[in-house]
This record gives C-alpha cells, sequence and structure tokens, in this order.
C-alpha cells in the first residue's frame, strides 16, 4: 500500500514537471478571464479613514511614545522587506533624530562631572524635543482654535490606518472626513453668514488658508521660538535639578554608610568581591622589591580616587597617608627575616630560655648580681639580628647581644645559647614564612584590603556629599545660599544698576559702600528692628519657598547632631574594627585606628573645618552689625581710643582701619602689619583685635541674642540661625585667642577659617553672578515674551477672506432673489 | 476650457495647453518636466535657495492656494538655519553671564556651541550623502536624480492670469509615486525609452536582453530606495552625533580657541595642514575619551557609525541583484504556437 502511494506520488511529480508551458498559460488565463467576470460585481472598500480626537498634552506624550515605538517597527520592516511608503519614511527621520539627539546627550553627560551638568545634557535634549512639540502648540495652534474653533494640526486615520496632519499638504485636503454638522459649527464660531449659499465650501476654504498661514508661521518661527523656550525650560530645570541631586548623592551614601556600619553589604559589594576572587599575587615573579611594586599597585588605594576624579576624596586620602603605609606594610612582609613576629619571639625567649628573664651580671663594683633583663632591649637586640644575610640567626642573636652588652642566661654558655635559641625556633614554629607563605599572606590581605578601600571610598563620599567643597553638596549650597540671603537683606537683589556698579567696579569699593550703608542703616534701628535685622543676617526663618523648604531639608545633614554625622561616626568605628582581620599590617591597621593621623581624626576634622567655614562666615556678619551698633556711639569709641593711645585724635583713623578690618580683612589681610598703621603713627592691630572681638557687644546686640534665644525653632528662626546666634559669643571669643596669638604671622588653617569669608567679598561674587544671570535672563526672557506675542497675534490675522466672502453673500443674495 | 497635452517639439506649448511667450525658447525643453543632467545639477544653487527662502515663506503666509506640500518642505530648511544661529546667539550672549575668570571658560563653551552646530550640520548632511553615494556606486541608482517639474498656477484673484512656475524635485522623492515616466521621457531623449532600466538591469546582473526591463526593474529600483532612505535618515543622525562628540574635543577646542576666522583665510596652506592635524587629533581624543565612559561610548559612536553606514549601503543592495540560478527555460528553444 505504502508502495502504491510512494509510487502515485512520484508519478504525479513527474507529470508535473511534464507539464507544458501552455497549460500554465491555460491556467493563468483561466484565472483572469474568473476575475474579468466577476471584475464588474466588486466595489471598492468602503472608506475606514476618520478623524482623531485630540487626546491633551499628557495623553498626547503616551500616543507620541507608542508612535515612536512603531516607528521603530516600521523601520525594521522597511530595511527587512525594502517596503515602506513616504508617510513612514517621513517619521524615520524622526526617529533619527531622537536617537541622534540621545547619543548626542549620553555623550556630552559622559564628559561631565557634576551630575546636574550631567543631567542638564538630556533636560536639553528632553527640553528641545518638548519645544518642538510645544512651540507651535502654544502659541499657533492654541490661538487659533479659540478663535475659529479648529486645530490646525488636527490628525486623521487614512483609509491604510497612517496617522497624518490633515492640513500638511495644501493640496491634498480630503474634506470628505469631515461632517457637515463640524464644519457648520466651526462657521458659526467664525460668524460666516448662516444663509451663505455654500456656507460649508466657505468656510472649508477659510479653514484651509488659516491652516496653510498657521503652517508657514511655524516654519518661519520655530527657528527662533524653539532654542529660546528650550533655554527658558532648562534655567527653570537647574536648580530644582541641583537640588535633587544634592539630596539624592547624600541619601545614597548615607544609606551606603547604614549598611556599612550595620556589617550588611550592598549588593555593589558582593559584585566587586566576586572580582576580586581572581586576586593572587602567590605567582608574581622577580625581586622582593618589584614584586611589592606589583602588589602595590593593584592596591594603591589612589586608584580609588583616581576614578571617582573628586578633588576632596583625593585630599582626604592624600591626608590619610594610606599609600605609604600600605607600601610599608607590604615591604615588611616581604622583608627577607629570620622569624615573623619579634614580640612573639621576643616572650618566648624571656619565657624558655631566660626561664623569666633572670640573669647574671657584674656591677660597677665587680661583684656578681643577679638581675631581670629589660623585655625592651632585648626586643632591640631580637630586632637588629632579625635581617637575612645567610648567616645562622642563633649566632647573630648571640653577636648582637655582646655588642649591646647584654649577659645571657643564668648558667648558659655561648653554645648552649645557640643551640637553645635554634631549638625555640624550631619546636614552636617561629622561623619566618617562606616567600610563598608571604605572597599567600598579601593575597589574602589583598581581598581584604580592596574591600576596605572600597568601604572608605563610600565613607568619603557620604562625608563630601555633605561637606565637600565640590560644586554640588550641602556645604557648598550653604554658602551659595548665605550669599543670597545678604544679597536679598541689602536690597541690592532687585536692584540692577547696583548690581551692575558693584560688578563692574573693579575692587570691592561698591560693594564696602553698600554694605556699609546698610550695616550703618541697621545699627540706627530700635532694639527690635536691629533685633529682626540680626535674626535675619543669621539666617531668619531659612529658605523660602517650595525650594526653599527642600534647601532646609538638606542643611539638616550640616547639623553636629545630625543622624548623617551619627551614621559616619558608626561606619568610621566599624571601618576600624574591621582591620583587625589584617595579619601583619600594623601600620595600615594604625590607619584605621583612632591615632593622630588616623582616619578618625582626619574625617571628623574636615567635617570641623567644613563646619566652621560656612558658620564663620555668618558670625563674621554679626560681628559687623555689631560693630557698626558700637562705633554710631562716638563717645564710646572715643574714650576706648584715648584709654588706648592716650589721645582721643587718633579715634576716626582707628574707627576706619577696623571698619576695614571687619569688611573686608582676609587671611594676608590679617597678617599684613601696614593696614594697621595709618600714614606712619602707631600700629593698631592688637586694638583693633581687641575692639572688633573682644570688648563688650552692644546692649542692642545682647537683646537680640536673649530674643533669638527665647524663640522656638521653626517659628521665625530656623535651626541653623539658632544655633549661628547661641555660639556667636563663643566665635568672638575663639577668634580673639586665635588671632592675639598667631600675632601678625600667617594664621594657621584653623584660624584662617576661624575669620570667615569677608562679606564684601561674598557680596561682589553673588552679585556678579546674579547680575549676569538676570541681564542674560533679561535679554533672552524678553526675546521669549516678544516672540511669543508676535507669534500668538499673528494668528489672529490669519484667514481674512473679505472680498470671497462679499463675492459668496452677493452670490447667496441672487440665488435667493432668483428663487423668489 | 481644454487643455491640450499634444506633444510637439517645434511650437511651445505647456502642458496645461497655453502658449508660452518667446523668452521660453532659450530654456531647453521648457515645455515639459526633464531630468536635470551634467555637474552642476546637483550642485547647490544659492539664486534658486533664495528665491525658495523669500517667496514660498510669502505665498504660504499669504495663504495662497498655490502653496503646495513641496514649497511647505522647501521652508523646513528655515527652521534649521534660524535655529542653528539662534542657538549660537544664545551661548555667545550667555558669556557675560559669566565673572571675568569663567568667562574665559564660557567663552570656550560657546565656540564649542558654534561648531557643534556646524559640525552637526556637516556630519548630518556627509552621512546622507555617504549612505546615497554608496549605493549609487554599488547599484548604479542616484536616489538624488533631480529634475525640473513646471507647476501651473490657478489664479488667485478674478481677472489674473494663469502662470507657472519651476519645481526642482527628486525622481525617487517618493516611494509612493514614483515618477516613472520621467525616466522612460528621459530615456526617449537619449533614443531609448528604456535606456534607464537597461543600465541598471545590466548592473543588477540581468544582462542586457531583458524583455521588459521596466517591468523587471521597478520593484527592484523600489526596494532600493526605499531602504536607502530609511538607512539614510539613521545613519545621518548617527554622524551628526559624531560631529558634535568631535566638537566636543580638545583639539577643536584649541583650534577655535587659537584661530580665528581671519587669520585662516589669510593663510590658507597653513590653515589647510592645521585643520588636518585638528581633524587627526580629535579622532584620536574621541576614539581615547577623557574618562572610561567617554573613551567606551566615544569608541562605539565611531565604530557604530561607521558600521551603520555601510550597513545601510549593504542592506539597500539586498534583493536587488539577480539571483543566479539554472534557469528552467532554454530561451533557444523554438516556442510552439498555440
Amino acid at each position: 500500500m505504502i508502495e502504491n502511494v510512494q509510487n502515485t506520488n512520484f508519478a504525479s511529480k513527474n507529470q508535473a514537471a511534464k507539464t507544458s508551458k501552455a497549460q500554465q498559460q491555460f491556467m493563468d488565463r483561466k484565472i483572469f478571464e474568473a476575475f474579468k467576470i466577476n471584475a464588474g460585481s466588486k466595489t471598492a472598500y468602503m472608506p475606514t479613514g476618520h478623524l482623531i480626537k485630540s487626546k491633551g498634552p499628557i495623553g498626547g506624550l503616551a500616543v507620541g511614545i507608542k508612535d515612536t515605538f512603531s516607528d521603530v517597527k516600521n523601520f525594521a520592516g522597511a530595511v527587512k522587506n525594502g517596503k515602506s511608503n513616504d508617510h513612514s519614511l517621513g517619521r524615520m527621520n524622526d526617529l533619527g533624530l531622537k536617537l541622534g539627539g540621545a547619543l548626542i546627550a549620553g555623550y556630552l553627560a559622559s564628559k561631565k562631572m557634576a551630575p546636574t551638568s550631567k543631567g542638564m545634557e538630556f533636560i536639553g535634549f528632553g527640553a528641545f524635543l518638548a519645544s518642538m512639540a510645544l512651540w507651535p502648540r502654544l502659541t499657533i495652534d492654541a490661538p487659533i482654535k479659540a478663535k475659529n474653533g479648529f486645530n490646525i494640526r488636527q490628525k486623521y486615520i487614512d483609509n491604510e490606518g497612517r496617522k497624518k496632519e490633515f492640513f500638511q499638504d495644501n493640496q491634498y485636503l480630503p474634506w470628505d472626513l469631515w461632517s457637515n454638522e463640524k464644519i457648520n459649527k466651526i462657521a458659526d464660531r467664525m460668524h460666516i453668514d448662516k444663509n451663505m449659499k455654500d456656507r460649508e465650501e466657505f468656510t472649508k476654504k477659510k479653514m484651509q488658508k488659516i491652516a496653510l498661514q498657521g503652517n508657514t508661521e511655524w516654519m518661519l518661527s520655530c527657528g527662533v521660538g524653539v532654542p529660546l523656550m528650550t533655554s527658558m525650560i532648562c534655567t527653570a530645570a537647574e536648580k530644582p535639578l541641583e537640588l535633587f541631586n544634592i539630596k539624592r548623592a547624600i541619601k545614597k551614601s548615607q544609606k551606603n554608610l547604614e549598611l556599612m556600619a550595620s556589617g550588611n553589604k550592598s549588593v555593589a559589594d558582593y559584585a566587586h568581591e566576586i572580582k576580586d576572587s581572581g586576586l593572587d599575587f602567590t605567582k608574581l615573579k622577580g625581586s622582593a622589591d618589584k614584586k611589592a611594586e606589583r602588589i602595590f599597585e593593584e592596591l594603591d588605594p589612589m586608584k580609588l580616587v583616581k576614578q571617582a576624579k573628586d578633588q576632596d576624596s583625593r585630599h582626604l586620602i592624600e591626608e590619610l597617608r594610606y599609600s605609604n603605609s600600605l607600601m610599608d606594610d607590604i615591604r615588611q612582609i616581604l622583608t627577607p627575616k629570620y622569624i615573623d613576629s619579634v614580640d612573639d619571639f621576643t616572650t618566648t625567649l624571656l619565657d624558655k630560655v631566660f626561664k623569666g628573664g633572670k640573669v647574671k651580671s657584674v656591677n660597677l663594683l665587680g661583684d656578681t648580681v643577679e638581675k631581670v633583663i629589660s623585655s625592651d632591649a632585648l626586643k632591640a637586640v631580637v630586632e637588629k639580628a632579625n635581617v637575612q644575610d645567610g648567616r645562622n640567626f642563633a649566632e647573630k642573636l648571640l653577636e648582637a647581644m655582646k655588642d649591646a652588652q647584654l649577659p645571657l642566661p643564668t648558667g648558659m654558655g655561648q653554645e648552649e645559647f645557640v643551640s637553645g635559641v635554634t631549638d625555640l625556633i624550631q619546636q614552636n614554629g617561629l622561623g619566618k614564612k617562606s616567600e610563598a607563605e608571604a605572597l599567600a599572606l598579601l593575597s589574602r590581605n589583598g581581598k581584604a584590603i580592596k574591600a576596605l578601600q572600597r568601604k572608605t571610598g563610600k565613607l568619603f563620599e557620604a562625608v563630601n556629599s555633605v561637606f565637600g567643597a565640590r560644586a554640588e553638596s550641602a556645604a557648598t549650597l550653604r554658602h551659595s545660599n548665605f550669599a543670597s540671603s545678604v544679597l536679598e537683606q541689602t536690597g541690592i537683589k532687585k536692584n540692577m544698576a547696583l548690581l551692575k556698579e558693584i560688578k563692574e567696579t573693579s575692587g570691592s569699593g561698591k560693594a564696602f559702600d553698600t554694605l556699609r550703608k546698610f550695616f550703618s542703616k541697621s545699627a540706627g534701628y530700635s532694639d527690635k528692628e536691629y533685633a529682626d535685622a540680626f535674626i535675619e543676617l543669621a539666617g531668619g526663618k531659612g529658605p523660602k519657598g517650595l525650594l526653599g523648604k527642600k534647601i532646609q531639608s538638606i542643611f539638616g545633614y550640616l547639623d553636629k547632631n545630625s543622624k548623617s554625622t551619627t551614621a559616619m561616626k558608626d561606619a568610621l568605628g566599624k571601618l576600624g574594627s574591621e582591620t583587625a582581620s589584617l595579619e601583619g599590617m600594623p601600620t595600615l591597621k594604625n590607619m584605621y585606628g583612632g591615632g593622630r593621623s588616623g582616619l578618625k581624626n582626619i574625617v571628623s576634622k574636615f567635617m570641623h573645618e567644613a563646619r566652621l567655614n560656612f558658620n564663620s562666615t555668618s558670625h563674621r556678619a554679626l560681628a559687623t552689625l555689631d560693630f557698626e551698633k558700637r562705633v554710631a556711639d562716638s563717645a564710646a569709641v572715643k574714650k576706648f581710643v584715648k584709654q588706648k593711645f592716650g589721645t582721643a585724635d587718633l579715634a576716626d583713623d582707628f574707627i576706619e582701619i577696623a571698619r576695614k578690618t571687619i569688611y573686608e580683612g582676609t587671611k594676608s589681610g590679617y597678617s599684613s602689619a601696614e593696614r594697621f598703621v595709618k600714614a606712619g603713627k602707631v600700629n593698631m592691630w592688637k586694638e583693633v583685635l581687641d575692639f572688633l572681638y573682644n570688648q563688650p557687644l552692644a546692649d542692642s546686640t545682647k537683646k537680640a541674642i536673649a530674643e533669638a534665644a527665647k524663640m522656638q525653632e521653626g517659628a521665625g528662626i530656623s535651626s541653623e540661625a539658632k544655633n549661628i546666634i547661641s555660639g556667636f559669643n563663643k566665635y568672638r571669643s575663639k577668634v580673639f585667642d586665635a588671632l592675639k596669638s598667631s600675632g601678625e604671622s600667617i594664621p594657621s588653617k584653623e584660624n584662617f577659617l576661624l575669620t570667615g569669608k569677608p562679606i564684601t567679598q561674598t557680596l561682589q561674587e553673588a552679585s556678579k553672578k546674579l547680575y549676569n544671570n538676570k541681564h542674560w535672563l533679561k535679554i533672552f526672557g524678553i526675546a521669549t515674551i516678544v516672540a511669543v506675542a508676535v507669534t500668538t497675534v499673528a494668528t489672529f490675522t490669519f484667514g481674512r477672506m473679505k472680498k470671497e466672502q462679499e463675492l459668496y453673500e452677493q452670490q447667496s443674495k441672487e440665488d435667493g432673489n432668483v428663487t423668489q | 476650457m481644454k487643455v491640450s497635452f499634444a506633444q510637439n517639439n517645434n511650437t511651445n506649448i505647456m502642458p496645461s495647453g497655453y502658449i508660452k511667450t518667446q523668452e521660453a525658447d532659450d530654456k531647453k525643453y521648457y515645455h515639459d518636466d526633464y531630468i536635470l543632467e551634467g555637474i552642476g545639477a546637483k550642485l547647490p544653487n544659492p539664486k534658486r535657495a533664495v528665491y525658495e527662502l523669500t517667496t514660498y515663506p510669502k505665498k504660504g503666509l499669504k495663504g495662497s492656494p498655490n502653496s503646495n506640500f513641496y514649497e511647505f518642505l522647501k521652508m523646513g530648511k528655515i527652521p534649521y538655519v534660524v535655529g542653528s544661529a539662534a542657538m549660537i546667539a544664545l551661548y555667545c550672549v550667555g558669556v557675560n553671564k559669566y565673572n571675568s575668570g569663567d568667562k574665559l571658560e564660557a567663552l570656550k563653551i560657546a565656540k564649542q556651541v558654534g561648531t557643534g552646530v556646524v559640525l552637526y550640520a556637516a556630519g548630518k548632511s556627509l552621512g546622507g550623502k555617504l549612505v546615497k553615494k554608496g549605493v549609487h556606486m554599488t547599484t548604479g541608482i542616484d536616489v538624488d536624480m533631480p529634475y525640473r517639474k513646471i507647476v501651473a498656477q490657478a489664479p488667485e484673484k478674478p481677472g489674473e492670469n494663469r502662470d507657472s512656475v519651476d519645481e526642482y524635485h527628486k525622481v525617487f522623492e517618493s516611494v509612493d509615486f514614483v515618477n516613472w515616466p520621467i525616466l522612460e521621457k528621459f530615456g526617449a531623449r537619449h533614443g531609448d525609452c528604456d535606456k534607464y532600466y537597461k543600465k541598471i538591469a545590466k548592473r543588477a546582473g540581468f544582462g542586457e536582453d531583458l524583455n521588459a526591463p521596466g517591468q523587471t526593474m521597478q520593484p527592484r529600483i523600489k526596494s532600493v530606495v526605499t531602504r536607502t532612505y530609511a538607512a539614510k535618515n539613521v545613519v545621518s543622525y548617527l554622524w551628526a552625533a559624531l560631529g558634535v562628540a568631535l566638537s566636543r574635543q580638545q583639539a577643536v577646542v584649541d583650534f577655535a580657541k587659537n584661530d580665528t576666522f581671519k587669520t585662516l583665510i589669510k593663510n590658507p596652506k597653513q590653515s589647510a595642514l592645521k585643520l588636518g592635524s585638528c581633524a587627526k587629533n580629535a579622532v584620536k581624543q574621541l576614539w581615547n575619551g577623557t574618562n572610561k565612559t567617554s573613551g567606551i561610548l566615544g569608541k562605539t559612536l565611531m565604530a557604530g557609525t561607521l558600521a551603520a553606514t555601510v550597513l545601510g549601503v549593504a542592506l539597500s543592495n539586498k534583493d536587488f541583484r539577480a539571483k543566479k540560478h539554472k534557469s528552467v527555460i532554454d530561451p533557444n528553444k523554438p516556442v510552439e504556437e498555440c
């Protein structure tokens, strides 16, 4: 049976092959004739095209994303099958634009350092795409729709399911998609005579004209409008993005700290550990020095910083002198020796050979006495002998003991001592590890060190995200916020002319004058007003508004008692305890311990200095206000000057020097002698210092401090302002002591930070920046407004067809007459 | 009114049936659309560009019924030109935003943006040209083949005379409606209607004896054109991105910093040498990157763009060539009469 089927199959195949060309042609003709007969009964498909309702901005975005995906699909289809249509190919151009834009943003972001600049590249690209879509919609489509009742960007789906813009091609408008009802509604909106003959036709013509004019205006205006709109969006987005990035960096690093402190590892840690499992130094070749260098290269802590390219972290690592200690330890392990642990060996030697350390020695009188040998002396001798040179260690030790004039153990000869020591090493396993063992130890340590470095890196990142001097940290934000607050209080913020003058004046002359006026004015206030000004200068209620709230929450991390500071301390403790597992690396252990140059000390010093830096700047501003208040009472100043210099004539000079010092004095200013000598007269350095920081505060200031102390946090005063005011007195005495003791020599870093940034300098820098920002915004803000206004207003002139309308109306009337 | 489409080479009869004045005589083939030949055909024509950029917006703003999609597309150049200028202006004025210390840095950025805009445009144009040139060289199909079209204008006001305007189209600008007839007219002008198809058929390996070269080649040409456009639309933006990335390299920054337009014009030979070494260094710097990420991205961008260009040309050639297979039909065998 099967055979039969196979036979028939074979036969039919053979048959088919034999089917002549003529037969094939006959079949084709048959099919064609059947089609010809039926052709008359076939009709075209019913049209399925329709207009699409607008989905609003959010719905539109979703549709846009969906359309982009279908563009990708169409692109793949076009490349694969070689089939597409003009519409899809046109949309592929947009696809290319998006891809190219994303690549540009990605590449440029990779070259930027600060997260905000990185983010701005993408925001810029997004804003550009958004502006391209929004510009015509806001400035052209919306006013046209408001006036005429239809959207010139009306979309429709054609019979083949392609989405197109209805008015795109002025000479191809498939009007059958619009119902008469809809057209009439638009005609009503356009105030077209209801009785006009061919009202729909006329409306369509008008719509066509308006759409064409709108589209042309779009092409003419978007070249100017889109870049302007993009830059405005970016300007508005920069500050919130910066705050978001600062907070995100802090929060992220805090989380790492918590993980470190709790001993839990982050996912990233695990990933690294898997990679580090390949850390194997046992196969290294070459001299001990070369090996040490290779190992150090692998474990170099600077690698971490180089990757992060973070100036602050680099600074911290350098301060820790981590690299040196690591190299010392590696060399120590690899250096050829007789015994590994000198401590262990000395203890065992004292115990086993010296039997508790009793030795007989001859004293100065020639008597033989028994005494106890000092373990330190013995240790020194062991260390001296413990340098490998090929000789017997026990013999070397004996020689070293002779050199140090140390006696042998009671009742022991030289030979006995040598054999005793040799036995001791062998029996107790105190000998030096082989080189292979040393390398294995370093491999083990290496893994631990890498983990330690990663954690140190994370710790530094956490410290820097809050206290770092980098462009985006809580401390930097605090500085810029103080400057901005001073600008606001002095009234300069809104005074463009003054801003310009300060910006353009070389030196700090103009800033000095402006500030002096401000402080003198405040000094003239009543106690109540003065207190308000004093508190406001310290920070007042803190930054205001929605962004202000975010800023205040970031300032919270700077607080001494903040959670983040505690987390840092916990993490530091944990790091210290983790070094315990490092075998034979005493120097490195010290680094992570609590030593003077240890990690704990360095990190806390870093945080302290950062706090000191911004607090002193605020304190100095308060001291300036207090100074003006006291100087306002000229009799008191004269009394002080007379008491110090014997004559009140110097009072004016004294005030001038003191004023310059408190307003403008810098690190070098405080230390240059000539600054305090007026016209070759007396040097007033000590007296100025005394007056500024040691003399009692003005009564009004005392009252203001008391007032601030009474105020509840959050009600009229922020916690930062409260801290500043409560620390003011302490600051004064500290700065007085520091400057007095350093005299006129260059002050230490701490003393320099104590003096704070001169308020004139703060004001000048901030004014320049603000003026430039405002100036730029003024030019382009106005340009944007003008561009928007011109584009929008122009749309109201579109669709003027007075003559045609008259013609149509006349026609209607004539036709009406005829029918009547 | 009756419109005559009679073809008569001896009289100046427009397709619309209107007789033109003598001034039309000095224009060759004025009476009909024709493919533009010669080297000058595809070179940029500033006079035409100025005409397009001034006349079309005017027509559009007036709401002329004669304003068509071609004119709308031509106006698409305006945002590119104006937008690029506006962007450079934004950064140049932005230079004053900074303090004197940062001003130099800001000026550097402004110059970078300027070069970026120029290199973006150059990259985009070059990318598209490379794909199209590649396809032209491998298949013989020039997707940019230009032709002049005469478009009759409807009178805009009562009593106004009808006129016609020239438009400069591309034969393959629409894959939905390829202007096949003009290819045939082009052939006819050179003595053979199928001249173009035959040329392409030969390139595709079909030989010279195809019965109906048009019928065989049209679908193949269409698929080549479709793929070329698809590839061009993506590849050209990759080149644009590459242009911007190159503009941010130190070599370009230094070049822009040290040389002004004036100094470049004065010493053309030296400038060319400088430009060459700048381009070489910029490519090197982009490849190496300033950090790990930018290095990886730079390499990917360069290699990816080159690969995409080659791939674009290769894919456009897909299904173009005749498949080599043994024919079951013996062309030498005499056909039996039915």
